[in-house]
Order: C-alpha cells, then sequence, then structure tokens
C-alpha cells in the first residue's frame, strides 16, 4: 500500500485516519495538522468556528451603532475579543469579567448556565497555593496604582494595610505549611 | 529495578475483560480541573507554570494510598511521547506542548493525570470494557483526595471552572472505544450516529480508511458539561452505550445467519495477511486485526485472545514500532518491521 500524502498540507504523510460521521467526511492527516483541525481532543464537536457565531451574533450592528467599551477581564487582560479568537479564557476572573455575554454561549453549548453537579469539596477555601497570595496580591497592586492616580489617598493607603497584612498571612501560612509538609 | 512510567504499559484496559467487552474495548472519564492562584494556560507565564508544575507533582506523588509514576515531558523525545499517546495516557496536545507540563500515571495504568495540559489538570480513569459507574467511582476518589490538597478554581454559577466553556461546569468528559463492524457492514452506523447526536452525544471514526474507518473502532463521549448532575451524565452515557451495544450484537447475530460464508472468508482471508505480509501500514493492519476481533466473537478465529488482540492493536502503531526497533524509522521502514512483527505474533 502505498503513503498518502496530508491532505490539507500536502507535504507530510498522512498518519491520522479518521472518519467523521455526522459528515460522512474523511480526514487523512499529518499529525500537525491534525492538531490543528480539532484543537482539543476533548471538545471534538463545538468548534472554534461555531463557538465564534455564537459570541459575534449582534457583531455588525454593534459596530454600526455606538462604540462600546470592550469588555476586558481586570486579572488578566484577556479581552473578549481575543476569547472570540482562542475560545479560551485567560483565568478564572474571566467568567466573572464576560458573565454579561456568556449564559447565551453556555446556553447555546450545554443547554443550560448554571452549574448544578457536585459541590465545592469541602475546606476547599481553607487550603492555598503559591499563587493564591500573588494573585490577591497582584490585584492589590493594581487598585493600589489606581487609587494613586486617581488621588484617592485614603483608600491607597487602605489598600497598603491590606497588602501587608496579606504579606503577614503568607508567611505565617508558609510557615505551617512547611511545618505539616514531608511526614 | 525502579518502576518508571516508560517501561509500563501492559495497561489494565487491554485485558478484554468487563462487562460488553465483545463491543466495547475501553471507558474512559476524564475530570477537568484548574488550580487557584494561576492564570490558564493561554495567559500563564513561564515562571508560574513552572511553579505550579512543581507544587502539582508534589501533591499528585504524595496522595496516600497512591503509587503514581512521573515523567516531566520535557525529558522525553517525540517517540517516548507518541508511545504516551499510542498509550492513551496523554493527548497529542499535551505530547506537542512544549512548556512545562508532566504526566501521572499508577502501575496499571488505570488512573492517570495530564498536568498543565489546556486546563492545569486533567484526571484520567480508563477501564476495560464498559462500566461508567465504576469508573465514575474510580475518579470520585482520586479527585476527592486532590480536592483535600489543592483548592480548585470554582464559582458558584459555573461549578469547575476550565479554560474552554464547552467544559466547564462538571468539568466531566466520558467516553468509550466500540468496534462497531456489524453496524459499519450493515451499513447503519450514520443512523447510530444521529440517535447519539439526538441527546448530545458525539461518535467519531477512528484511524478511517477509504471509505469507512478501516478498525471499525468509534468514540463515543458526551458533548454537555453544565447544568447537569455527574451521575446523570453517568448513567446516560451508560443507557446510550448500551443500547448501541445490543444494536450492533443483534446486527452480529442478523449477519452470521445470512452472511457466514462471506464473514469467514474475511476473518481467514485478513488472518492470512497478517501472517504473511512483507510489509503492511498501520491503517492496513488495523483493518484486518478489527475482522480477527470480529472473527473471534462469532467462533470463526480460534488461539486468539481478546487481550492478545488488543495488545495487537497498540503494538502496531508507529510509536510502538519505533520503540522496538530502537530508533525513528521513515514509514517505508516502519511497515517493513511491523510485518515482522506481526508475523511473529500471529497464532
Ligand atoms: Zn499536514
Ligand atoms: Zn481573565
Amino acid at each position: 500500500m502505498s503513503h498518502q500524502l496530508c491532505q490539507m498540507c500536502h507535504k507530510n504523510p498522512a498518519t491520522v485516519h479518521e472518519y467523521i460521521v455526522a459528515e460522512k467526511k474523511e480526514n487523512h492527516l499529518c499529525e500537525e495538522c491534525y492538531r490543528k483541525l480539532h484543537q482539543q481532543e476533548v471538545t471534538p464537536v463545538i468548534q472554534l468556528e461555531i463557538l465564534q457565531k455564537l459570541l459575534f451574533p449582534g457583531a455588525a450592528q454593534e459596530k454600526g451603532t455606538k462604540k462600546k467599551k470592550e469588555l476586558v477581564c481586570p486579572f488578566c487582560g484577556m479581552r473578549l475579543s481575543e476569547f472570540k479568537r482562542l475560545g479560551r479564557f485567560g483565568c478564572p476572573d474571566c467568567y466573572g469579567a464576560f458573565a454579561k455575554v456568556l449564559d447565551p454561549i453556555l446556553e447555546s453549548i450545554h443547554d443550560a448556565s448554571r452549574h448544578v453537579g457536585a459541590d465545592r469539596p469541602r475546606k476547599q477555601e481553607e487550603l492555598t497555593t503559591p499563587g493564591t497570595f500573588r494573585m490577591k496580591k497582584e490585584k492589590l497592586q493594581r487598585a493600589l496604582q489606581e487609587a494613586v492616580q486617581k488621588e484617592h489617598y485614603e483608600e491607597a493607603a487602605r489598600i497598603r494595610d491590606e497588602i501587608k497584612g496579606l504579606e503577614e498571612e503568607e508567611q505565617e501560612k508558609g510557615e505551617t505549611a512547611g511545618g505539616e509538609g514531608e511526614s | 529495578m525502579i518502576p518508571t512510567l516508560l517501561a509500563q504499559g501492559e495497561g489494565e484496559w487491554l485485558q478484554g475483560e468487563g462487562p460488553e467487552s465483545d463491543v466495547v474495548m475501553s471507558t474512559r472519564i476524564r475530570l477537568a480541573r484548574n488550580v487557584q492562584g494561576y492564570r490558564f494556560s493561554t495567559r500563564i507565564e513561564i515562571g508560574e507554570s513552572q511553579e505550579l508544575l512543581g507544587f502539582l507533582r508534589e501533591k499528585i506523588l504524595s496522595l496516600p494510598d497512591r503509587n503514581f509514576l512521573w515523567a516531566d515531558l520535557r525529558d522525553l523525545g517525540p517517540i517516548e511521547r507518541q508511545i504516551l499517546v499510542e498509550r492513551h495516557l496523554i493527548s497529542r496536545e499535551h505530547a506537542a506542548g512544549d512548556g512545562p507540563r508532566g504526566v501521572a500515571v499508577e502501575p496499571g495504568e488505570k488512573l492517570g493525570i495530564m498536568v498543565l495540559e489546556e486546563d492545569h489538570l486533567r484526571l484520567q480513569v480508563l477501564i476495560s470494557g464498559l462500566d461508567v459507574e465504576k469508573a465514575w467511582r474510580e475518579m470520585s476518589a482520586l479527585s476527592s483526595g486532590l480536592a483535600e490538597r489543592i483548592p480548585f478554581a470554582w464559582d458558584e454559577r459555573f461549578g469547575f471552572l476550565t479554560a474552554c466553556p464547552t467544559n466547564v461546569g462538571t468539568g466531566l468528559r466520558v467516553s468509550a472505544m466500540l468496534h462497531l463492524p456489524g453496524l459499519v457492514i450493515s451499513r447503519q452506523i450514520e443512523k447510530a450516529n444521529q440517535t447519539a447526536q439526538k441527546i448530545h452525544m458525539a461518535v467519531r471514526g477512528l484511524y478511517g480508511e477509504g471509505s469507512r474507518p478501516a478498525s471499525d473502532l468509534f468514540q463515543i463521549s458526551n458533548q454537555v458539561t453544565l447544568g447537569r448532575t455527574e451521575a446523570d451524565l453517568c448513567a446516560e452515557f451508560q443507557e446510550v452505550v448500551e443500547k448501541i451495544v445490543a444494536w450492533e450484537r443483534e446486527t452480529r447475530n442478523q449477519l452470521l445467519a445470512e452472511r457466514r460464508t462471506e464473514l469467514e472468508d474475511q476473518a481467514s482471508r485478513s488472518l492470512g495477511i497478517l501472517e504473511r505480509a512483507r510489509t503492511m501500514t498501520s491503517e492496513e493492519a488495523l483493518q484486518h486485526l478489527s475482522r480477527l476481533r470480529l472473527g473471534i466473537h462469532l467462533g470463526l478465529v480460534e488461539n486468539l485472545s481478546l487481550a492478545k488482540l488488543n495488545r495487537i492493536f497498540l503494538w502496531v502503531q508507529p510509536g510502538h514500532i519505533q520503540k522496538e526497533a530502537g530508533k525513528a524509522l521513515d514509514p517505508q521502514e516502519r511497515d517493513i518491521l511491523r510485518a515482522e512483527k506481526l508475523r511473529e505474533l500471529m497464532p
């Protein structure tokens, strides 16, 4: 049997062969193009283009009327337009930042927009990671900057105290975590 | 000898046991989780992901009553990564990435964890045959163990937060690998797919060639992760797959009654080719192995156990062939070695 070339790049030998039942379509691809085609193994059906369509229904009108300020995640800086392009969020805070536009997206993927599965595991709020404090501190430092810029000095002082408290808490946690460590 | 992750390779899911194993090769459950305090893969910086990798490695390896083996993907070459993909321990995406990332696997390969894939954690349970409830019990225990040590990214409204909104909520993806030669031969596979789609399941053929997937292997998985309980998602999946299994069996019996000689002829020819060929592509091998698998269940092929056949399915894939050779081979060289290996393995 001869070796087929990848139908997408026509360069590499096709090593992945699949048959998309719903589309009655065969794909003969190299590994690289396969990955490009199926961005995610666990999300085989909802592809990026569909997601983009869902996210963009009113895009044309929006431009025509008035220029709204684009939604941006305050923590990771991901813009709504970037999320539309990637189909992926940047951080847990993005869910809150894009909440306004999220429900219809979730509805169209899941026929639902609220979680009804398992509750948050017990005692999760007591656990921390090295990133927990850093993330909190980053957020506070950003707020501090803003307060200073706006000359809200009282608020700035309050945030400074909060940062100090956080640093102390981190040190304590770090010590207990070290003590509990290897057993 | 210290057991290493790569030296494993006799995954329990290959045993060909468990309920409905004449049709269902394996059941898999994946759970997506992210860790509080870190950005998702799209935004995480190298220093952070390095730190998170170390943090998660320590938490996973110190789980009580577990015995995970660990590999840092940056230490593995392309063939080694390919082998892990073929063993269903990591995804192609995980194998292809170049940032800090790892994989943890328990001996027996029933439990696995991809670390810093699209989500920080992708937990996996992979078992032989069809038993979603059992797989879920295993998964539940694993995720609870981790939840005692790792705070997950969580939101009251959206549940467990994932990088992609298609996984949010439960983060639960159930899938099964089905061998459906009966439905393929009788041209009912499209109907099976339509049935599955109506209830938000996707069916995808694997390793296709010509007018149909050469191996007649199909993967079915749930598409919805939000707005349903884990128990409901599992129960519904089990029910749907059981229906497809019954349908496939019925069709096989019908085929056996009406076209016995044809099926016998096909299985015998496939056996002959596998025993005799001097060069063989992986697609051709899969096609003949699929016919043999059907032959075994119809009592047309003797001296070949399902467990052995399942292993052969694995061994003929490109990564494993190159591991056998101990070096990278071009496709033509692989085809020669594959044929050699098959001649040796056939009963
Ligand atoms: Zn290609
Ligand atoms: Zn964000």
